[in-house]
């Protein structure tokens, strides 16, 4: 038996330059929120960009970014669907506010259906918001597409510090890239994650406050261009994509 | 529903098969058989005049396709009922049955074990395309 779909994946990203990864081993960490604003930011700097959301039990990017319901555009596969100029692709369309009670192994051959079907165009950068954990959509994507460069996201809180380190010490042993570590929602001085950061080699990108307005924002772009945490990613831009 | 998935799962195929074949050092493929669970809704005729136009020109121009078809079966992990589904259109709606055709795992979402009501079941056969077999000539 052989699974033609390992084969159409790579034809569907050939046209991506970089693929960036929001990862984190903790959940509740701003992953999704990263993803989102980041991709604003990237495409406000001129570059082309499409934006993944692989977190099937509780997809969160269509709703940060104000993108109501849609369906597919198919040509050749899907085509994700352009909102402010990103090229997104969720399983929101197919399940909408259903619940999705799907096993590991179901998620893993979900995610190569997924992935062998989006048509993405050519693109600067693709930023994939990963679930939180190291199961089957983060391994995935290291099968899939082992030049991804990793963003890892945590907050100083001690409760996600020990997940994130185990997250760093697997990618830095493996081998896979790491661009380096976002702090956020941080409301006091700490230099916690940055002596994580040394540790592990890698650099501390930004630290972002908690925004405590933040959520008067969700849905709206021009309400997020707005935030601290935009303007931090775009301040700190040229770091998170190692052009610094 | 638009047939133009049926040309990326074609395209995945023929990618398939002559990967196989250059692994094999093969001079040609004669014979690609593939199986199409019903699960995914695939229109055969598109699909497999997407898969007679992609070989041409390749090394796998001359193979013979064979389409098997699977019914969908699926048993529950919770009660260990066994069932198949001969007409989707009597379990699932239209826009159902379309997001089962892209991805048929979201069958999970849209199905229930008929016995216990309960959603976590596997899909034992007849979930979507695969290739269960190809015959190269070799050089």
């Amino acid at each position: 038996m052989i699974d033609a779909r390992i084969y159409g994946i790579a034809k569907r990203i050939q046209n991506v330059r970089r693929v960036l990864s929001m990862v984190s081993g903790k959940g509740g960490v701003g992953k999704s929120t990263i993803a989102s604003i980041l991709s604003l930011v990237l495409k406000d700097a001129g570059y082309r960009v499409g934006l993944l959301d692989l977190d099937f039990h509780g997809p969160a990017c269509h709703i940060i970014l104000g993108i109501g319901k849609f369906q597919y555009h198919e040509e050749h596969g899907i085509r994700p669907h352009i909102h402010e100029g990103i090229e997104f692709a969720s399983i929101y369309p197919f399940v909408q506010d259903n619940y999705v009670p799907l096993r590991g192994r179901d998620i893993s051959n979900a995610i190569t259906e997924f992935l062998s079907i989006i048509n993405w165009g050519d693109l600067d950068f693709l930023v994939i918001d990963m679930p939180p954990g190291m199961s089957d959509p983060f391994l995935d994507i290291l099968r899939y597409i082992p030049n991804t460069e990793h963003i890892v996201i945590t907050t100083p809180s001690k409760l996600a510090l020990q997940t994130v380190a185990r997250l760093l010490l697997f990618l830095r042993e493996q081998k896979y890239r790491i661009m380096g570590i976002i702090e956020n929602m941080k409301t006091y001085e700490s230099n916690i994650v940055r002596k994580l950061a040394e540790k592990v080699d890698t650099k501390l990108i930004c630290e972002i406050p908690y925004d405590g307005n933040l959520e008067e924002s969700i849905g709206n772009p021009a309400s997020l261009r707005k935030t601290d945490i935009y303007k931090e990613l775009k301040e700190k831009l040229p770091r998170i994509i190692g052009e610094e | 529903m638009s047939s133009l998935h049926e040309w990326a799962l074609a395209e995945a195929v023929i990618s398939a098969a002559l990967d196989v074949a250059r692994r094999e050092n093969a001079e040609g493929v004669l014979e690609i058989n593939i199986v199409v669970g019903e699960l995914q809704t695939i229109d055969l005729e598109i699909f497999r005049s997407a898969l007679e136009s992609l070989k041409e020109g390749t090394i796998a121009e001359a193979a013979k396709i064979n389409l098997i078809h699977e019914e969908p079966c699926f048993r529950c992990n919770v009660c260990g009922y066994e069932w198949c589904i001969r007409d989707l259109e009597e379990e699932m709606s239209e826009h159902e049955i379309e997001s089962v055709h892209f991805i048929p795992e979201l069958v999970h979402v849209f199905v229930s074990c008929p016995k216990c009501g309960r959603h976590d079941f596997e899909i034992t056969r007849g979930r979507g395309v695969y290739v269960a077999s190809i015959r190269v000539k070799k050089k």
